[in-house]
């Protein structure tokens, strides 16, 4: 450098100075690469300073108006450089116009970078008109005055970027869409046109501040706009060549990749923007075409496609909402068809068939949900609607609904009864679970409660249980589900079962102490059951029956010590449900003696025949006081069994009819059991189970109405009609008629009365 | 290389300093370039900077330098007021008011409402704003009266935005620059508008647009007339003229552009839209919106208009006896939408608050008991019908001034009376009710800004007080106020003939002036305060019966 | 980082320094970030070697500071007062209090600028104005009638 250059110039003469500043400042901004001195810095900022500080003649006589204040120098230097910056940047435009494309980024990041490295050191250069005059001008309050880093940017705006952006833009575009039809580009060339476009974003309140205003309107604009247009015609031509299923593989690859992309050389903040733009040409534009999709994808069973067109449609906003109308009507279907299977493929068949045909439906779409669905809890709810109907509404539940729940309580009886097939005990826990899940969707809950009621009472009474824990599981499972209420009646059987083994327990010392010896000769060893009566399903004989006598008295010497016990109540004989074994001592060729497993209407019959050999049937009927329904059919299974034989031979049990004892009587087994269930006692069982399903919704109904109005005292009919459907609803679905004959019901009961107009009221 | 040389070109003093050295050691300070003497400056207090002011024409010019003062006037009235409402914000309210800066900022956008003290592109004489707001804070200014003519009724004034305007029977419509009230800018007489040449004004009415300030004098007879005062060519002009607008003479009147609200001698009130009505028709017809009768309005009586959102709001503040605290204050609002519908007419009363059990809706804290020094308010304890009233009124007040939302009345028994209107799309109520002591003679007038300066003047026109009421507000039912804080009382100068001099505009005919500002007791009587604003007040004085005085209170 | 650097003085002399001592000097911060630390002696030329060393001497006993970071700092301006060593520091004849208030101006020392600010502002404080132009020989060149204007425009003031 010249030494001349070192020589400061005269601080009052602004002619002098900046020209000595503008040879500075262009070595800064054009041979910067060269270097600058020390001595030529210190000589700039000296210039600056000096000119700043020189104390010209105060301009003129103000006479004595103060508040125009101090008067600070700098305004001089200031307009010059802005000037200046101008004349440069003209240049500069003059020489980006023989750039185009590539060639033009290049220039513009060069020339940017070397801008705003000068604009550094001239900012430092210029610092004393910064710490001043500047300062001051923006506390005034003045528009239009920045530091002077700022300024270098302000112009750069307002005299290059505008003329240029569009071309630049034009390129950065040009070279994303290379790169998105999959040419490698120099990405680092676009990531310095953002930061440049960013860092001219200046908020005109506070220079301090940036704002994002010109990358948004300038960059993010003309680009969003581009992506929208590249993605357009590309979605367009490949649907057009491609599957459905290919092209949700490539528009997932095309969301990833833009998603990429922001990271890779883009500013945050367009990443929503670009998001959104990409999902609704590349989802929401075809989503018709993929929703129709769907129902094809189900057909197969195409998992890993539904799960992507999943995960593409919840991303637009009301993506999911018809394919959760189509997934719900296809699972019904499913169920529906899976039954209608069982159903034709026999007239009988096991309640376990059906069980497992509703729930491997279920089973399948629920791990599709799950898998593929994401969880997603509205699907969940298709599914459990789907699911209700096709269990409560199918070919089998055709002529009544409350069909669904008797096999289901069938089912469970069949695994709770000793003898199941599911031996594991953790596999009979998953299989109640797989119960359960069937039941939750069961609308006739009191249906299963009955079924589930009469047949759990027998497991007990006849001690034929799996286990007492997998009976408790069960009783909690559905306490779970349904409440306290549906499982008192359950839990108080179980209980006195339990209380009834003590009781024989004490019966039996009892017993140590009052019998004499004779007495222990004839002892009956005998078990007593106590069934409270409110809670057990049982009926009291149908027939009349007279014990035999060795029955009688230890049943009259129980009968004695549970008074003594409990005074007070009393105790009906449920003949029909007992049972016992007597030893045939009689038969010849037997070394050991068979014995026979009976119930105790056998048993009073067989054991007329200590007496006598042969007996008549009048005989027989006088002597036990039995109902030939009960009788005949017995008879008949001692025939069968060649225990007795019948004269005349071949004929059926009647009152003409004699019978004898067969001393001759063979069997593989010791213990012969006589105690088979009647055909014709299991139908009549069922049907008056249904019956008193019937009467007990009568009941429920009539009590939920009274029980609202008591606490209402005045009501509308609908509302009350609304109200008791609220309150059943978790038993079993309620038909109106049937509330409204319940309604008339009260009101002849005087429970309630009809107001004038719709209005009913309670009668206290 | 030539170091030398280059010291010589740095060190080199003005030759003309140069000279000075010689004989006298040099002045160094002054040497200093303006920067560097500000930054020196901003070290001193306002004392020494007038002192500096007067060293040399450099210095006066420095020490008097807007950003300094602008400085100094953002410590001295912005920042206690922003540290009390951050406090304040912090405890109860939320936001808005939060953003106050408690540090300095050359911004004056970012002060609390300031904004309107900086214009783009002009400079701001900060040094006269501290200065100003010194002065009011002091009560100290300077007094001069203007004399009307003689005339059997008492003329009537109002002061809106830098202009006076006065009717009477006389002169007909005056206006009169509140800077200088001596100078009459304008006069338009009525016998060229009304059809009976002497009749006489009976209420005035004044609203303020950029360049305009629109008048409307109501008669004794009903009528009406519109004018507007155009302030670049000072040429006052009759609009249009109404009649029948009231049965009897016009008493009181609101003006919200283009709504006019009218109450007349028999009580009638009546709100009427002038938007249709052409500018220059001679006499166009206003349509009337709505009329209420109102039997139990009792003088004095005020009533406002201001716009709430989209609605405009009607209030009208009338006094009435109240069996158990004596007189009272009934606040009717009506709102009207843009189209001029009435949305809805609410009722409240101070009642409640005189008795102080002012129920505390939508003020969910329920404030901790403290010992009540009489004029507090507050009390929740005390049930609506038992106990004393807090506050009872056994006169009627003497004057009402309602400037949402605070409501302050003057009486006869030294006090003034602050009530806060709430008013929201929800509710009207009244929180709080304060005894202002501070006058020590009976108060004939008050009058307060929707900012919470109100000037109070006794019966004589001895005794002005400046009241700032924003900081009462503020501990209002919190903490019992100290009464030395809240008012100052004005203490004019004796007017000063070669300081009236310096002022930039001469005065004109000093005939005009009463330069003596005691007044010889017995013989004066305040007829009312006319108005004041940023820089001074306006008081309408009767001296003997039939001469009225307008005298003015320049705080500048 | 205690690398030394050289300081030429506007009177030729070289003066060797702390480059953190130094660094109080916005200005030779700035300079140094720019160009780097060649190793050459950095010229001042505005500043000779008496006050240079006046200067560092200050910036030695400061160099532990923390920076302030505001410089719109208010508390900075609510007191005048300065601290024991400053005030010890600035006992020096005027023609010095004022080159050295223009070094700090020039070199860009912020708190070096205050602290020689507030001692002028001290000298002036509750002085009237004939004794503060007195002080520093301001030479009066108002007319009679305008002093007397001033003064009784500013009385208002005057406590």
């Amino acid at each position: 450098m010249a030494p001349a250059m070192l020589q400061t110039p005269h601080k009052d003469d602004l002619t002098e100075t900046w020209a000595f500043l503008e040879g500075g400042i262009d070595s800064v901004m054009l041979k910067l690469e060269e270097g600058v001195d020390m001595k030529t810095y210190m000589a700039l900022y000296t210039a600056v300073h000096n000119f700043c500080t020189s104390q010209k003649a105060v301009s003129s006589y103000h006479g004595l108006q103060a508040h125009r204040g101090a008067h600070l120098l700098g305004e001089e230097l200031y307009k010059l450089l802005g000037e200046y910056l101008s004349r440069h940047l003209q240049v500069v435009l003059q020489h980006s116009k023989g750039h185009a494309e590539e060639s033009l980024l290049g220039f513009y990041i060069r020339e940017w970078t070397r801008f705003t490295t000068a604009a550094k050191y001239v900012n430092h250069l210029f610092s004393y008109l910064n710490r001043h005059w500047v300062k001051r001008e923006i506390d005034e309050g003045k528009k239009n005055v920045y530091d002077v880093y700022t300024l270098h940017l302000v112009r750069w705006k307002d005299e290059f970027f505008e003329n240029v952006h569009e071309k630049v833009m034009d390129a950065v575009l040009n070279l994303i869409e290379k790169q998105r039809n999959g040419e490698t580009i120099e990405q680092s060339q676009i990531k310095s046109i953002v930061d440049s476009f960013v860092s001219l974003g200046l908020d005109e309140n506070d220079s301090k501040r940036s704002t994002l205003e010109v990358y948004r309107q300038y960059f993010q604009r003309p680009f969003i706009a581009a992506t929208r247009t590249y993605y357009e015609n590309e979605s367009r031509q490949f649907v057009a060549e491609n599957s459905v299923v290919e092209y949700m593989k490539k528009a997932e690859s095309r969301l990833d990749e833009e998603k990429a992309r922001v990271g890779l050389y883009l500013h945050p903040d367009v990443a929503k923007d670009l998001t959104e733009t990409c999902l609704d040409v590349l989802v929401a534009a075809h989503s018709t075409l993929l929703r129709d999709e769907f129902q094809v994808l189900l057909d197969n069973e195409r998992q890993e496609d539904l799960a992507r067109i999943y995960r593409l449609l919840s991303r637009i906003s009301d993506g999911l909402e018809p394919l959760r109308s189509t997934f719900e009507s296809h699972v019904k279907r499913a169920g529906l068809a899976a039954v209608a299977k069982v159903a034709s493929d026999s007239e009988n068949f096991e309640p376990k068939v059906y069980v497992d045909a509703l729930l491997q439906v279920h089973t399948r779409y629920q791990n599709l949900v799950n898998d593929a669905f994401n969880g997603d809890s509205d699907f969940v709810r298709s599914l459990d609607n789907a699911c209700r109907e096709f269990v409560n509404r199918n070919r089998v539940c055709q002529e009544s609904s409350t069909k669904s729940p008797e096999l289901l309580a069938r089912y469970t009886d069949s695994l709770l009864k000793k003898g199941s097939k599911a031996a594991e005990e953790s596999e009979l826990e998953d299989m109640l679970v797989q119960i359960m899940t069937v039941f939750k969707y069961i609308e006739d809950k009191d249906v299963y409660q009955k079924f589930y009621s009469k047949m759990l009472a027998k497991r007990l009474v006849h001690v034929s249980s799996v286990s007492d824990d997998a009976e408790t599981s069960m009783i909690s499972k559905l306490k779970e589900a349904c409440g306290f209420e549906y499982t008192n009646k359950l839990q108080r059987m179980f209980q006195d079962i339990q209380i009834s083994k003590d009781l024989n327990a004490s019966y039996k010392d009892w017993q140590d102490k009052v019998l004499d010896d004779d007495d222990r000769k004839r002892l009956v060893d005998a078990h007593y059951q106590i069934l409270g009566t409110g809670f057990w399903p049982l009926q009291a004989p149908t027939s009349d029956f007279t014990a035999p006598i060795e029955i009688n008295r230890t049943a009259e010497r129980f009968s004695k010590f549970y008074f003594d016990k409990h005074n007070g109540r009393k105790l009906t004989w449920l003949w029909q449900l007992c049972k016992g074994e007597v030893k045939a001592n009689y038969v010849k060729n037997a070394k050991v003696p068979y014995t026979f497993q009976v119930s105790t209407y056998q048993m009073g019959i067989l054991l007329l025949f200590n007496e006598a050999d042969t007996l008549s049937y009048t005989d027989i009927q006088a002597a036990t006081n039995l109902v030939p329904e009960l009788l005949d059919p017995n008879l008949s299974i001692f025939l069968k069994a060649r225990v007795l034989t019948i004269s005349p031979e071949g004929a059926k049990p009647d009152p003409s009819a004699t019978f004898s004892l067969n001393y001759n009587f063979k069997n593989k087994k010791l213990k012969v059991n006589l105690n088979i269930q009647i055909k014709s006692e299991q139908k009549v069982e069922t049907d008056d189970t249904h019956k008193t399903i019937e009467e007990d919704r009568k009941l429920l109904l009539q009590s939920a109405i009274v029980r609202i109005m008591k606490s209402r005292k005045k009501m509308r009919h609908v509302q009350l009609v609304n109200e008791v459907i609220q309150q059943v609803k978790s038993r079993f679905p309620p038909q109106v008629s049937d509330i409204k004959k319940n309604i008339e019901a009260l009101m002849e009961k005087d429970y309630i009365e009809r107001l004038d107009g719709d209005e009913i009221s309670y009668i206290a | 290389m030539p170091k030398r040389h280059l010291d010589d070109a740095l060190v080199t003093q003005p030759p003309s300093k140069r000279r000075d050295l010689k004989s006298t050691p040099p002045d160094r300070l002054s040497s200093l370039s303006d920067e560097l003497l500000l930054q020196i400056l901003s070290f001193l207090p306002i004392s020494s900077l007038n002192i500096c002011q007067r060293l040399s024409r450099r210095f006066h010019t420095l020490a008097g330098d807007p950003e300094l003062w602008k400085r100094q006037y953002y410590v001295q009235w912005v920042r206690p007021r922003a540290r009390r409402l951050a406090n304040v914000t912090r405890s109860t309210l939320p936001s808005k008011i939060s953003a106050a800066r408690v540090d300095y900022s050359p911004k004056v956008s970012t002060w609390l409402d300031h904004g309107h003290l900086t214009e783009d592109g002009k400079i701001t004489n900060w040094k006269g704003q501290y200065r100003l707001r010194h002065n009011w804070s002091t009560g100290v200014c300077r007094v001069s009266e203007v004399k009307f003519t003689e005339s059997q009724t008492p003329p009537l004034a109002q002061l809106c935005a830098g202009v006076v305007f006065t009717a009477d029977t006389v002169h007909g419509l005056r206006a009169w620059a509140a800077k200088d009230p001596a100078h009459c800018f304008a006069e338009i007489s009525f016998s060229d508008s009304v059809e009976t040449p002497s009749i006489n004004p009976t209420a005035l009415t004044v609203s303020h647009f950029v360049d305009e300030r629109e008048v409307v004098v109501g008669f004794e007879d009903g009528q009406a007339c519109r004018y507007l005062f155009n302030v670049r060519t000072a040429r006052l002009q009759l609009v249009s003229r109404h009649t029948g607008l009231a049965d009897g003479a016009i008493t009181a009147m609101a003006l919200s552009s283009p709504y006019l609200m009218i109450v007349s001698e028999n009580e009638n009130l009546s709100l009427y839209n002038f938007q249709g009505s052409a500018r220059s028709s001679k006499s166009a017809k206003l349509q009337k919106l709505t009329s209420l009768s109102a039997a139990n309005m009792v003088a004095p009586m005020t009533l406002s208009m201001r716009r709430s959102g989209v609605n405009i709001v009607a209030t009208i503040v009338y006094s009435f006896f109240h069996i158990s605290c004596g007189w009272s204050l009934g606040i009717q609002e009506l709102r009207f939408d843009r189209t001029g519908q009435q949305v809805e007419s609410r009722l409240t009363s101070t009642v409640e608050s005189q008795h102080g059990t002012f129920s505390e809706r939508g003020r969910p804290e329920s404030r901790t008991r403290r010992d009540s020094v009489g004029l507090d308010i507050d009390v929740d304890r005390i049930a609506p019908d038992s106990g004393e009233p807090l506050i009872v009124h056994l006169h009627p007040p003497t004057s009402i001034s309602y400037s949402h939302p605070y409501l302050l009345t003057s009486h006869a028994d030294n006090t003034l009376t602050m009530y806060l209107v709430v008013s929201d799309n929800q509710r009207l109520f009244v929180r709080g009710g304060q005894r202002l002591w501070g006058h020590t003679s009976s108060v004939s007038a008050v009058q307060v800004t929707n900012r919470g300066k109100a000037i109070s003047v006794s019966g004589r026109g001895d005794e002005i007080r400046i009241w700032e009421l924003e900081p009462a507000v503020r501990s209002l039912g919190s903490r019992p106020l100290l009464q030395d804080e809240n008012s100052i009382k004005v203490h004019p100068e004796h007017p000063d003939r070669d300081e009236a001099d310096l002022d930039s505009a001469p005065t004109g005919s000093p005939g005009d002036i009463a330069e003596e500002h005691e007044v010889p007791d017995g013989w004066s009587i305040i007829q009312g305060c006319v108005g004041f604003d940023e820089e001074r007040v306006l008081l309408l004085r009767e001296k003997a019966v039939g001469t009225q005085l307008l005298e003015c209170y320049d705080f500048t | 980082m205690s690398s030394q650097i050289t300081l030429t003085s506007s009177d030729g002399v070289d003066i060797s320094v702390d480059r953190t001592v130094a660094e109080r000097s916005i200005l030779i911060k700035n300079m140094l970030e720019d160009l780097g630390d060649s190793g050459e002696a950095i010229p001042i030329p505005n500043v000779n070697e008496a006050v240079l060393k006046k200067v560092i001497e200050w910036c030695e006993h400061h160099k532990n500071d923390p920076v302030t970071a505001t410089d719109d700092d208010d508390n900075r301006r609510k007191t005048t007062d300065i601290d024991e060593w400053d005030q010890k520091f600035m006992q020096v004849d005027q023609e010095m209090l004022f080159e050295i208030i223009l070094a700090a101006n020039y070199l860009d020392i912020k708190a070096l600028l205050d602290v020689g600010c507030k001692t002028v502002a001290n000298m002036i404080k509750g002085k009237s104005p004939e004794e503060i132009r007195k002080t520093f020989n301001i030479q009066n060149d108002f007319t009679p009638e305008e002093e007397d204007q001033i003064r009784r425009e500013n009385e208002w003031a005057e406590e």
